[in-house]
């Protein structure tokens, strides 16, 4: 018996090397052009309520706040609704202005940047989602971490997608057979 | 980027502590802690320390904002999402990608399990844990690959 454990040990290890250099190097480049979402756009004026709404209709997390030209001036998200407006008196939400808490001159990127740089954007500023704007600094579309692992989980078939929703962590212990 | 490092477990992630609530607590202890802490997600737990639910900043957007509910007046339970997925420390980063882009998760708690099966949190990985973790292979990639 204790022979046919470290044989199932043995051939698991070896599924799993097999496996491991098929996967290897993979190139995960692309423009943030093929990545972006459809913006959602605040605009300057509109109060913190009519900006939650439109996060609850749309379904994102944040969005950019922009001028009557549609340039960008800055991004409010749920997480200053959080930090900033939940458990204090800020007062009547239809009454106040976006503008007073969202963040000012929030970091782009373009179209035609590449995901390392949004990663990293990211990563190194703490943001969550970064607007990609045009040569007028109006946004046309959003990049959000979420967009980022949908991608990653896109490039990595053999070592994502094929995995069970969770780890199946007893089945190699129950496998029939030799 | 080298697709090996999603094999890599969790634990080699640098996740963060849970931060937690016992079942019971109103919502404005929540959004205090979660403030303090500067935390987007936090684990209720019940007296035994037994994972119960998890509270997000987006639970707190739809059913405290959109709801018009008063955070005073308003238990923990009402808001947060019962006995959500979790996963072990030693479980892979390919794993926790895995079970986020499938629930469209942004947190993912880390439990060691009894054998009764109940859950007790030990940490919690983050999307952005990942990106950071990615970021880190991506600035200390080797030239020409």
């Amino acid at each position: 018996m204790l022979y046919d454990v470290a044989i199932d040990e043995e051939l698991e290890q070896m599924e799993q090397d097999v496996a491991l250099k098929a996967s290897n190097t993979l190139e995960i480049q692309i423009p943030l052009r093929a990545l972006m979402r459809p913006v959602v756009t605040i605009a300057l004026g509109c109060s913190i309520q009519d900006a939650i709404d439109i996060f609850l209709e749309h379904k994102v997390g944040a969005a950019p706040v922009v001028d009557a030209h549609r340039r960008l001036c800055g991004i409010f998200s749920e997480r200053d609704v959080l930090r900033e407006i939940l458990n204090k008196s800020v007062g009547n939400l239809e009454k106040i202005s976006v503008e007073q808490f969202m963040i000012a001159n929030p970091e782009t990127a373009h179209a035609e940047d590449l995901l390392d740089t949004a990663i990293l954007y990211m990563a190194r500023g703490g943001y969550r989602h970064l607007p990609i704007v045009n040569e007028l600094h109006q946004p046309v579309g959003m990049v959000s971490i979420r967009d980022v692992i949908s991608h990653l989980v896109d490039s990595f078939p053999q070592e994502v997608l094929t995995l069970p929703p969770r780890p199946v962590r007893d089945a190699m212990k129950a496998r029939e057979g030799a | 980027m080298d697709a090996r490092t999603l094999s890599l477990p969790i634990s080699t992630i640098n996740y963060n502590q849970p931060i937690t609530v016992q079942v019971g607590a109103p919502v404005s202890d929540v959004i205090a802690t979660m403030q303090e802490e500067g935390f987007g997600c936090i684990l209720v737990v019940d007296d035994s320390q037994r994972l119960n639910g998890i509270v997000t900043e987006r639970d707190l957007l739809v059913h405290i904002v959109g709801g018009r509910l008063v955070p005073e007046e308003t238990a923990v339970e009402t808001v947060m999402t019962d006995a959500p997925e979790a996963l072990r420390a030693s479980d892979s980063i390919a794993f926790a990608l895995n079970l986020m882009h499938l629930g469209h998760f942004r947190h993912v708690p880390l439990c060691v399990w009894d054998e009764q099966g109940d859950a007790y949190p030990v940490g919690l990985i983050s999307t952005r844990d990942i990106l950071n973790h990615v970021a880190i292979f991506i600035e200390n990639k080797a030239p020409g690959r």
